[in-house]
């Protein structure tokens, strides 16, 4: 028998209405213990390559960690794995919230789906009773009206729904997968698969029974987040203020993404939209997920135009909607942030693909004829509503955005292509790479496009050698120390190689990175050991978690080079490398030279191949990962 | 008296605290290091600010 559990799958094919139970056994399942790098797994052993992103042939997998459900913040987190219609890369996404928790509580580590039902259905799952029910009602109902009918189509009020809106159905690329109507599986257009599918929710029992392995070594750990808490004032921030807390000292620096990307600086605009002033006028109170003493969540009230069901912006979506779009009007974001959860679409490459529309539109690609009417101008607020609307019903000019910016500008040509802050079609999010490059080689390296929550940010090398943040970086080998971000040069290229696995084995654990990480998080490398140890009497060490991580990341990108990826998509949009235009970082930009030597350097730290910029043989087979060269 | 806050110079009254100079200036979420010194959250509001003191702010910067 193995030491390590083995996985539960419930495997669900939506043609035939088949169900079956499967166990990975243990000694697999420890290669791939959760999140997204179990999703990878089941897909790479069934999936062949060159799948339609929206075809029955794609899989689509919810997972979540062993652990999942433990009474500790931060463990109540859920991958969604499939093919991605925004990229044709692999799809990523994370959430959070309670559903995680529930979905193991029924027994399960990971729920696939496979096929298309021909009519739209949910799945209900009751620990060994699972259902393909009719959703008939539901189809084409906002977030919050299908839980009600949910619910009442059920006859309980203790589920937990993770479902599509509208926008899945239509099947717009970066649909995402809502739950609690305020929670988001947001990146990679997952919801549209779950649309193709025919798919409008997964339902589970709210059920919990995750126990630790070692209750009296687990509790000290779990006691210990209050005073973490007092003691770290970055995440005390983010509990108060949160991810939008500072937004106004990124504008203040000069490295706030304003105007599509144009410039860092926004100063008739960022106060109004910044996490204090969020606090002090519509904040109507702070939500958790699952046993999290964090608290980062926002719940938002503005009578009459933004409902607190459908809880409140982070940070990035106040840059997308926001600095971006030259929009300084926080209710106008706050309505922006609910109807993307209402329709169920990802708010950042949402609001960027609008920020790339306003900008294609200054510069007289498209006009009124194109917009039907609509002036998007920047800072007009009056066509964020009307926009979010159409591109989720794909009507007008939401049809053309619908689909993201990379394959918008491809269409309406004349240099707009130029104007796509994607990569690999995914759009950046409010994070800048001329602030940050060692975030930015990540944005270019990313298996599935652009992610500011793949890597550590470089800002946390310039902290002194005896701060907690470096004692911790230093155990994961990043020892140099800066005097401010921008430089990127061998170490940070180490620095990123390895923050990347770090944070890869965060998604395959589904911990939360405001809590579990490498640096500024409540919990450190040490403790997460112990949780593996405690929690699942899994005894392990900082090298085999690592190698978790890798492993994912080499999955990843061994699925991208069926697809025909090579470094060629690796690369980020030219406006990086040109002098920002104003404010107190104008004139800075990337190196381009510099840059692509950094790239360069991270192929051969990651052990890929320097002319496609993909894992080789030997690099598969020391991560244990020898099966892909038959697929 | 004068402080030097992420290399640039300000002027702030004398028996000025950490934690009044991040309120003014609007900082809520980021570490402080005051002459290469890591100050912890809970001592902000016994930190008096000295002239010439070299305070830096990091910002964190998360997702969501």
């Amino acid at each position: 028998m193995s030491l390590f559990p083995d996985a539960k799958i419930l495997d669900i094919d939506l043609t035939s209405g088949q169900v079956i139970k499967k166990t990975v056994p243990g000694n697999i399942f420890r290669l791939y213990p959760g999140g997204s790098a179990l999703g990878l797994y089941l897909i790479l052993q069934d999936m062949p390559a060159k799948v339609d992103p929206l075809a029955p042939e794609n899989m689509l997998v919810f997972s979540v960690a062993p652990f999942t459900g433990l009474n500790i913040s931060g463990l109540s987190r859920m991958a969604v794995t499939t093919k991605s219609p925004l990229t044709g890369t692999i799809g990523d996404s994370q959430g959070g919230g309670f559903f995680p928790v529930y979905l193991k509580g029924n027994g399960y580590d990971a729920v696939v789906f496979r096929g298309k039902s021909p009519k739209p259905v949910y799945v209900y799952v009751n620990e060994d009773q699972v259902e393909i029910r009719d959703a008939s009602k539901m189809w084409g109902k906002v977030t919050g009206d299908a839980e009600a009918l949910l619910r009442e189509n059920l006859g309980d009020d203790k589920v937990e729904i993770a479902q599509i809106g509208p926008a899945g159905e239509n099947m717009v690329s970066y649909a995402s997968i809502i739950n609690h109507c305020n929670r988001a599986n947001g990146r990679n257009g997952t919801g549209a698969v779950m649309g193709s599918k025919n798919l409008k929710a997964l339902v589970v029992k709210k059920i919990i029974n995750t126990k630790p392995f070692d209750p009296e070594a687990f509790k000290p750990l779990a006691k210990s987040v209050k005073q973490k808490l007092e003691e770290n004032e970055c995440v005390a921030g983010l509990g108060e203020f949160g991810t939008d807390g500072d937004l106004e000292g990124f504008s203040d620096d000069g490295f706030l993404p304003t105007r599509n990307w144009n410039t860092g600086y926004f100063p008739e605009g960022a106060k109004a939209i910044t996490g204090t002033t969020m606090s002090e006028t519509v904040l109507k109170s702070r939500d958790t997920c699952y046993a999290c003493a964090v608290r980062c969540k926002r719940v938002v009230e503005i009578p009459g135009l933004v409902d607190p069901l459908y809880g409140g912006p982070e940070y990035e979506t106040c840059g997308t909607f926001g600095s971006y779009c030259c929009i300084n009007d926080l209710p106008t974001i706050c309505r922006a942030n609910q109807l993307c959860n209402m329709f169920g679409i990802d708010t950042i490459s949402c609001g960027a693909t609008i920020a790339f529309a306003m900008e294609c539109y200054e510069k007289g690609l498209i006009d009124t004829k194109d917009t039907g009417g609509l002036n998007l101008s920047f800072g007009n607020t009056e066509i964020i509503e009307p926009l979010i609307r159409m591109i989720a019903r794909r009507e007008g000019i939401g049809d053309l955005l619908a689909d993201g910016s990379k394959k918008a500008a491809f269409k309406i040509g004349g240099g707009a292509d130029e104007l796509s802050i994607s990569v690999k079609g995914q759009e950046l999010p409010a994070h800048m790479p001329q602030y940050k490059p060692a975030v930015g080689l990540i944005y270019a390296v990313n298996p599935f496009g652009a992610d500011h929550q793949s890597s550590e940010h470089d800002t946390f090398l310039i902290m002194p050698e005896d701060s907690i943040e470096r004692k911790r970086l230093a155990q994961i080998g990043t020892t140099a120390e800066y005097d401010n971000p921008f430089v990127i040069d061998d170490d940070k290229v180490r620095f990123a190689f390895d923050s990347q696995c770090y944070f890869s084995v965060l998604d395959t654990l589904c911990l939360c990175q405001f809590v579990w990480g490498p640096s500024w998080e409540l919990y450190g490398p040490d403790d997460m050991i112990e949780l593996c140890k405690s929690g699942l009497g899994w005894e392990t060490s900082l090298f085999e978690l690592m190698r978790v991580g890798e492993r994912r990341i080499n999955m990843m990108r061994f699925f991208n080079a069926r697809e025909g990826f090579t470094k060629e998509e690796d690369i980020l949009p030219e406006r990086l490398f040109k002098p920002l235009l104003d404010g107190p970082s104008e004139g800075v930009q990337l190196d381009k030279e510099e840059f692509y030597k950094a790239r360069n350097l991270y192929y051969s730290f990651a052990g890929w191949d320097m002319e496609s910029g993909n894992p080789t043989e030997s690099t598969l087979r020391k991560l244990s990962l020898g099966w892909l060269l038959d697929k | 008296m004068n402080i030097l806050l992420n290399d640039t110079t300000i002027e702030i009254p004398d028996d000025y605290c950490l934690k009044d100079l991040l309120k003014l200036k609007g900082y809520r979420r980021a570490a402080v290091i005051i002459n290469d010194k890591h100050i912890l959250i809970r001592e902000y509001e016994k930190v008096i600010l000295k002239n010439n003191d070299a305070v830096k702010i990091v910002r964190i910067s998360g997702g969501g």
